[in-house]
């Protein structure tokens, strides 16, 4: 900080201030502190990432299991279709 | 070392420069098979960086070990209570982490851990210069302070210099406290703010003279 003259007070600042840029200060440990609160931090979204996935498949596995039983879930759903189908065939 | 049950993995996109640590340095430089020389972050911190980008809390909690102490160091000049100190070196090493994608590599890590610090440092004087703002119009607070002796420890000299700047507005405050008490130079609090060099000056003159008339009303320019 070059300017011009410094006054008696700015020359007393100086040499304090030279003094206490050797202070030794009490060490601080901060890790736990910090992870703990960048674990709380995160977003919302992250944790529930896993259950998002997993709700995915289990769309994506009922979706097929659905169409592959479509042809059975019509026969339960209506019993006489298989009467019908055999009076069909034996009409024939 | 603290190791979470759960890795701190945010889904960030990590920058080329970190996610292909040890082929690609940022400045273009190629490292074969060791670090570039013009690299000014270190190989470790390369490596923490990255890993942290990554989710990997122990490689955070290394870099916190590495620079608490440089940190704490610069926060002891932001305020004088060991729990205020502490909060603020957290502060300052959580920002870090969340900016940590932004950091370009083209300093040292500590330059731009300081610059996060001075920040938080700046920020934490402002708010509490508002809070007490309604308190010091009821009572005009300016204590007086005796100059420490000629052998007063650097701990007594620092007190008074913290009590001195205060009494000064926040902004006037940080770059005396950049020169007087970092002992950094206009090239140097320029770097650190983000300042152009002219801007530092300006900023410097103002405040010189407002620690002057400060100086003056305590009886420090009388002989």
């Amino acid at each position: 900080m070059k300017m011009t003259e410094q006054t008696r007070g700015e020359r007393l600042v100086a040499s304090v201030a030279e003094r206490a840029r050797r202070e030794i200060v009490q060490p601080v440990d901060v890790s736990h502190a910090v992870l703990r609160r960048l674990r709380q931090l995160r977003p919302e979204y992250a944790p529930e990432r896993p259950m998002m996935w997993l709700t995915a498949g289990a769309i994506a596995a009922a979706a097929i299991v659905l169409m592959l039983s479509m042809p059975y879930l019509d026969l339960a759903l209506d019993p006489l279709t298989v009467f019908l189908e055999q009076t069909a065939a034996s009409a024939i | 070392m603290t190791t979470l049950a759960r890795p701190i993995a945010w889904g960030v996109r990590i920058p080329a420069r970190f996610a292909a640590h040890g082929t690609v340095m940022h400045s273009g430089a190629v490292a074969v098979g060791k670090a570039a020389v013009s690299d000014p972050v270190s190989e470790e911190d390369r490596e923490d960086i990255s890993a942290s980008l990554r989710g990997d809390d122990s490689a955070y909690a290394r870099l916190i070990a590495r620079y608490q102490p440089t940190i704490g160091q610069q926060m002891w000049k932001y305020s004088r209570d060991p729990l205020v100190v502490e909060e603020l070196v957290q502060e300052v090493f959580v920002e870090s982490f969340v900016g940590l994608a932004q950091f370009r590599g083209q300093a040292p890590f500590v330059h731009w851990l300081r610059r996060i610090a001075t920040r938080v440092g700046y920020r934490y004087w402002k708010k509490k210069s508002k809070r007490h703002e309604a308190e010091a119009i009821l009572k005009r607070e300016a204590p007086d302070i005796a100059v420490p002796p000629d052998d007063a420890s650097p701990r007594e000299a620092a007190e008074w210099l913290h009590l001195l700047l205060a009494k000064l507005a926040p902004e006037d405050r940080l770059v005396l406290t950049l020169h007087y008490f970092e002992g950094l130079d206009m090239n140097s609090i320029a770097e650190r703010m983000g300042w152009t060099r002219t801007l530092a000056k300006v900023r410097a003159f103002r405040a010189r003279k407002r620690l002057r008339v400060l100086l003056e009303e305590s009886g420090y320019e009388n002989d």
